[in-house]
């Protein structure tokens, strides 16, 4: 089974402080010197993929897991990192587009990807970036390559060579299925799957794997085509209000502490 | 005889009131450890004597009768406040213990800017002083990465040290006065004033005592101008340590002073600072204060920089949202909860320190040494983060997958190993095996040789202070 995982590296906002949200001349906010983070969502995929691959392991099946990226060249140090957990192959897409928020750019690369370097039996992905946030991508992918897509994956497992069970998050609640390959899964709020990290030994061991660099030529996407342009502009910045209201308690003893929280608040609420 | 859990629980409430004693038994298994079980304790194992209660004290006197209490009757007190250690300086490890705690004892009591000194309760958060400071455009100068979780008992307690020491000191250079209750129940009060040459400084004594002598209820510590709007960021990348070193030290010896001076090896740069370290060291500086100072500083330390070619200046903007985001608060610790639970990598930290001629030696034979000898390692590297005229300090970073054993093998397996080489290495090579986080109950085993002949004033400050062996047992002191 041949799953392709594609991932994104985004600044991690949580770094910026408010009074950087600012754009100026339309352009997007300046994050280019912040921290870099695999996207939360994409983490989750990487690491259920790995789940799946231990799984195939201990029972002998053959399993070949490949990730994808679109970026600059220090995505390459995340790419790395995979290939010591067991990817077997990386592929960074360097790029200067302006990908932020066009997701048809971002989908029509990974489809070409997926046509060019193919079959691939699986294609997982985060259901959404914190830097563009349209969770569009992997539902445009797979349009483009006619495959069936399901969304809200909290995990996913191997079954046959050409099914795979899956767990999803739908509106009628933990929806488990089998699905046959080829197919699209967007992973959402996985409980844990946060991604492992890999050992010196590891690290050392894949050091002479490399990533692979491509551009987007080389999968048949050019600059000039009108999917490539990007048309979306930042036009203003509103703060979410989070604030909330908070009370000190102050009277002196946890007893009357606790008969004031029961009478004023969940007394009251206790009885609706 | 000694007393029963219940006998002593009775007292306790006789003597204070029932509301300020905690039986909860979830209360008093997290009260059993700190941090250096968190391994164990995100795993619900506690291997430590769970405590026979928390107590919660209002002033000194509760304090002075709760330490005469544990005196009379044998009972071993463990003093707390923020409840941030990380060198197990709070594991109850005798049964029955009485973990006293200062927390609720946290008011501001003065801050005089005319004198410039703010006097403070035991269970004052640090953030909460330095907040209130700050709006009257003052700082402590103080800021260890627990800023927003340490209370200011446990930082004098422990000799912390903050990120801007380099130019303010460790706590030990702002403590001017304090307040602190010794087992015979005497409460002692050392006065505020600006030095003194009347026989040993006696505030040496409490600082960094660990809850092993007394317990500190109340701090005066110095207060400066606060002036962010002069600070300037300096940041470069280089090809090794030796060379930041030599850096540092030629900053230092010629006589500047920039309040962050911080050297990160490859590794830990990685960690950091990903997006432009490009798997090099890392040297960031801070000049601070007023602006003419400011800026001659920053100034001098770029033409210093400058005789090193390897050395590649980095944008500011990068810095400074470093910055911008050195405090560990609670969400910090809570996403690092689950990051272990679900990874099984953790993480722990070893400073020590070493003269300038010392310090790459001991630098690079550790990492080696542990690269090569403790298994499942993901990281090792570190940082030097405070500097001074004869050398600087070294804060060991160490992360392991915990594979194949129980959670309670992990200290035995992994942290410990990691420690015994530093601790030895460094001590072998003639610096100190504790910089800034206290000795705890982890480093007691190689606390003579630390101090080789002058341990002999430490022991004796042990017997006299507390003959009855009643504070902190195993703390500081072997146990």
């Amino acid at each position: 089974m041949r799953i392709l995982v594609s991932l994104k590296i985004v600044p991690d906002l949580d770094l910026l402080q408010n009074k950087e949200w600012t754009i100026i001349n339309n352009l997007p906010v300046e994050t280019g010197y912040v921290k870099k983070v695999i996207n939360t969502y994409d983490e989750s995929a990487l690491e259920l993929a790995l789940k799946m691959a231990d799984h195939c392991k201990e029972k002998s099946l053959d399993i070949e897991l490949i990730a994808l990226t679109i970026g600059k060249p220090y995505a390459g140090l995340f790419l790395k990192r995979l290939l010591a957990l067991g990817y077997h192959k990386t592929y960074l897409v360097n790029s200067n587009l302006d990908l932020q928020f066009n997701p048809d750019a971002v989908a029509t690369i990974i489809a070409s990807f997926a046509k060019l370097y193919g079959p691939l039996d699986l294609i997982v992905m985060g259901m959404q970036s914190s830097d563009g946030d349209n969770a569009k991508t992997a539902l445009l992918v797979a349009e483009e390559l006619a495959w069936p897509c399901i969304t809200g994956v909290t995990g996913f497992n191997y079954q046959s060579s050409k099914q795979i069970s899956v767990n999803n998050i739908s509106d009628q609640g933990l929806v488990k299925q089998t699905v046959h390959a080829p197919c699209m899964l967007t992973i959402g709020n996985a409980p844990g799957s946060i991604l492992r990290v890999p050992t010196l030994k590891e690290i050392k061991s894949a050091q002479a794997k490399e990533v692979n660099h491509l551009t987007p030529e080389e999968l048949n996407c050019k600059a000039e085509d009108p999917v490539m342009q990007s048309s979306a502009e930042i036009q203003e910045l509103e703060a979410i209000d989070n604030h909330r209201e908070g009370k000190i308690i102050k009277e002196a003893t946890v007893d009357e502490k606790a008969r004031l929280i029961y009478n004023n608040y969940l007394k009251g609420w206790l009885n609706k | 005889m000694s007393l029963s859990k219940e006998q002593i629980v009775d007292n306790l409430v006789n003597m204070l009131s029932s509301s300020k004693v905690v039986t909860d038994p979830e209360v008093l298994k997290e009260s059993s450890v700190d941090r250096y079980r968190r391994f164990e304790e995100l795993h619900g194992v506690y291997t430590q004597p769970i405590p026979a209660a928390v107590v919660y004290v209002q002033n000194s006197s509760e304090v002075a009768s709760v330490l005469k209490f544990a005196r009379d009757n044998g009972i071993n007190i463990v003093p707390r406040t923020g409840h941030t250690a990380t060198e197990g300086g709070l594991e109850t490890i005798v049964e029955n213990s009485i973990v006293l705690d200062g927390s609720e004892m946290n008011q501001v009591i003065k801050i005089d800017s005319y004198n410039m000194q703010a006097t403070c309760q035991c269970g004052t958060p640090l953030q909460v002083l330095e907040e209130q400071l700050r709006e009257k455009g003052f700082t402590t100068g103080h800021s260890p990465q627990s800023k927003p979780l340490a209370q200011l008992g446990g930082l004098v307690a422990t000799r912390s040290i903050g990120q801007f020491s380099t130019l303010y000191g460790g706590i030990e250079d702002m403590v001017v006065g304090l307040e602190a209750v010794f087992p015979n129940g005497e409460i002692s009060r050392i006065k505020n004033v600006p030095r003194r040459a009347a026989g040993p400084d006696i505030r040496h004594v409490i600082i960094g005592n660990e809850g092993a002598l007394c317990f500190i209820t109340e701090v005066t510590v110095k207060i400066f101008k606060f002036m962010p709007e002069n600070n300037i960021l300096l940041g470069y990348t280089l090809d090794n340590m030796n060379t930041g070193f030599e850096i540092l030290r030629e900053i230092m010896v010629n006589g500047y002073k920039p309040s962050v001076a911080r050297l990160y090896d490859r590794e830990d740069g990685a960690y950091h600072f990903s997006h432009f370290a490009n798997d090099k060291c890392v040297l960031i500086l801070m000049a601070e204060g007023p602006q003419k100072v400011a800026e001659a500083t920053a100034e001098a330390i770029e033409d210093i920089i400058k005789g090193y070619e390897e050395c590649v200046k980095v944008d500011t903007p990068y810095i400074q949202n470093w910055f911008d985001n050195l405090n560990w608060d609670a969400t910090d610790i809570a996403a690092e909860r689950t990051e272990i639970i679900e990874t099984k990598n953790m993480g722990n930290t070893t400073e020590i320190s070493a003269d300038w001629e010392t310090i790459n030696k001991i630098y690079e034979v550790c990492v080696e040494r542990i690269r090569n000898e403790i298994p499942d390692m993901t990281m090792v590297g570190g940082h030097s983060s405070h500097s001074y005229i004869n050398g600087t300090n070294l804060y060991f970073v160490h992360y392991y997958n915990v594979k194949d054993c129980e959670p309670e093998e992990e200290i035995v397996k992994y942290h410990y190993p990691i420690k015994k080489i530093i601790v030895e290495e460094t001590i072998k090579a003639g610096g100190s095996m504790c910089h800034h986080h206290g000795v705890g109950k982890h480093r007691t085993q190689w606390i003579k040789e630390e101090y080789g002949s002058s341990f002999y004033i430490l022991e004796t400050l042990k017997k006299s202070f507390d003959p009855k062996g009643v504070m902190n047992r195993g703390t500081v002191f072997p146990g």
